[in-house]
């Protein structure tokens, strides 16, 4: 698994994957920071981390979208099935590559937070929970994103699909106060990984949403390593 | 070192391999052959361990690739049709990922490295990126990427697929070198190569093996009859007739006598007899001079036409 994490995380920074995607975080969450924070004088930053969410729809899509459709493309696969290296311990290499890239970006935009600091009273706690929650819902995001590289070769199909499924998603959550049938809410509410997110911009840390979401990350990373191995079967 | 029983591998209704066994011996070089789409790459794929078959078993120094695919895998070096390189790598962080990928102690990599840049006369591109080598220099890294952790078994896909006739000479040689301590089963579509360096031969057809054996006992089993031509000066209407008494010929055919006395003949002979000294022997008898005797025995591709019929696919 190390030498493929290794492997991928410098493809990212040799590339201008990570550089495209902190870069386009950095400038939404720049935006939002000035007009929340600066312009609208106020020092809770956990709201504006919130209202990023949306952010994923355009970023996720960058990062994932290689991750396997390319070695598939490539036949750079090859070479990684035919190690010896077990596909699992291929597919989290992979996967926690990306993660690292996307928690190098979360850790750039500290400098908003640390700016509120100097100049007024950043409420850390909250944020603290809000960087958790962000990190929790980018687990699954990269997941998802992972499962879709890992169906298509084409690079293009996978972000277009990944996106599509982000989008999907957020979506999902405003369409859910339009079901009536209670039950039927009840079900696809428990599917909503946005509004997951709400408690931890609160500054709660529960347990349940932490679980939720490892299980969720976990679930999508272990069928992209069912659907990698499936195709050796095909 | 290598057990291949009765794999076979279906892609939908067509299939890929078909009941497809054959054993490869250590230190051994066995050329699998066949046309375009006979099921050599779905093979090696599953011998390798990249694909898996949909029944059958293969063995690698008595691990099966599929129960026990580590132990295996290490086994085998293997350099498939399009060499896997990552193209945004130089030579050498691709190298060193490859024998970290393989398990190769980091203190011992960098030696490691060194001698296979070495037998594979890549030690001069080492900083280069992969991506802005040429075929043979990528076909060699192919090669060395193949080499790394000393595999005892190397499985080549079309080697010198693209290669300039310079290259596939010196990919040749290389692979002749590495048969030393190296079983290697190697695949082509290029009768010339397998014929040159391979000790046995597998004929792949449509999916299944047609024939696997040594190419001697291939030619005898499957070869053409021999072809002579012999240009002779004074020969007189019994020497044809003594020719047909010679052991194992089939059939004579004379032209006609110029002016010269000189006359052509046309011999058939069995394909497992060497008929040149007796016609040699023959001539001095009867004191006719010998001017031209030339002998057609059958070739590989010969043997391959007749598995796997002459109508398909024109030949390298």
């Amino acid at each position: 698994m190390k030498a493929v994490l290794k492997k991928e995380i410098r493809g990212y920074f040799l590339s201008p994957i990570a550089y495209i995607f902190s870069g386009t975080f950095m400038l939404i969450a720049g935006i939002f920071f000035s007009l929340t924070n600066i312009l609208g004088l106020s020092s809770d930053f956990s709201s504006t981390l919130g209202s990023l969410t949306f952010v994923f729809i355009i970023i996720i899509p960058v990062l994932t979208m290689r991750m396997i459709s390319q070695e598939q493309r490539e036949k750079t696969d090859q070479l990684l099935l035919t190690s010896g290296v077990p596909i699992f311990s291929i597919i989290l290499g992979k996967y926690f590559a990306a993660v690292i890239v996307y928690i190098a970006a979360l850790g750039l935009s500290l400098v908003f937070p640390i700016t509120i600091s100097l100049f007024g009273t950043a409420l850390f706690g909250e944020l603290l929970c809000s960087y958790i929650g962000f990190l929790l819902l980018g687990l699954v995001m990269i997941a998802i994103g992972m499962l879709i590289s890992s169906l298509t070769q084409s690079q293009i199909t996978a972000a277009i699909l990944t996106a599509a499924a982000m989008l999907l998603l957020w979506v999902a959550d405003a369409a859910l106060s339009l079901i009536t049938n209670e039950g039927l809410r009840n079900i696809l509410s428990w599917f909503s990984f946005f509004s997951r997110l709400e408690p931890f911009i609160l500054g709660k840390l529960a347990v349940d949403n932490v679980v939720y979401y490892i299980s969720f990350a976990g679930f999508f990373v272990y069928t992209s390593y069912l659907a990698v191995e499936k195709r050796r079967w095909r | 070192m290598i057990k291949v029983k009765n794999i076979s591998k279906y892609y939908g209704k067509s299939k890929g391999a078909e009941n497809v066994s054959f054993e490869v011996k250590k230190n051994e070089i066995t050329g699998l052959l066949g046309r375009n789409g006979a099921g050599k790459t779905t093979t090696l794929n599953i011998i390798t361990g990249y694909i898996a078959a949909d029944f059958g078993s293969v063995e690698i120094e008595g691990y099966d690739i599929q129960k026990k695919p580590r132990q295996a895998k290490a086994k085998i070096g293997y350099l498939p049709e399009k060499p896997p390189i990552y193209t945004d790598m130089t030579v050498d962080e691709y190298l060193f990922f490859c024998a970290e990928l393989k398990g190769v102690d980091t203190e011992l990599a960098e030696k490691h490295v060194d001698e296979i840049c070495s037998i594979t006369g890549i030690s001069e591109v080492r900083s280069r990126l992969c991506g802005n080598l040429s075929k043979g220099y990528t076909q060699r890294l192919g090669m060395a990427q193949a080499l790394i952790g000393n595999p005892p078994i190397l499985i080549l896909d079309e080697p010198t697929i693209g290669l300039d006739p310079k290259q596939i000479v010196e990919i040749r040689e290389l692979i002749k070198n590495l048969s030393n301590n190296h079983t290697v089963l190697i695949s082509s579509h290029v009768l010339s190569e397998i014929d040159k360096i391979c000790s046995k031969i597998i004929i792949m057809d449509k999916g299944a093996v047609a024939a696997y054996d040594t190419l001697e006992n291939l030619t005898n089993i499957y070869g053409s009859a021999g072809k002579m031509n012999l240009r002779v000066k004074g020969a007189d209407s019994s020497f044809e007739k003594e020719l047909k008494k010679i052991d194992g010929v089939n059939s004579t055919v004379c032209g006609e006598e110029n002016e010269q006395g000189i006359s052509d003949y046309s011999i058939t002979y069995s394909k497992d007899r060497d008929i040149n000294e007796q016609v040699f022997d023959l001539a001095t008898k009867k004191n006719i001079k010998i001017l031209e005797m030339k002998s057609k025995v059958s070739t590989l591709e010969d043997v391959f036409l007749n598995i796997v019929g002459k109508d398909k696919e024109k030949l390298n």
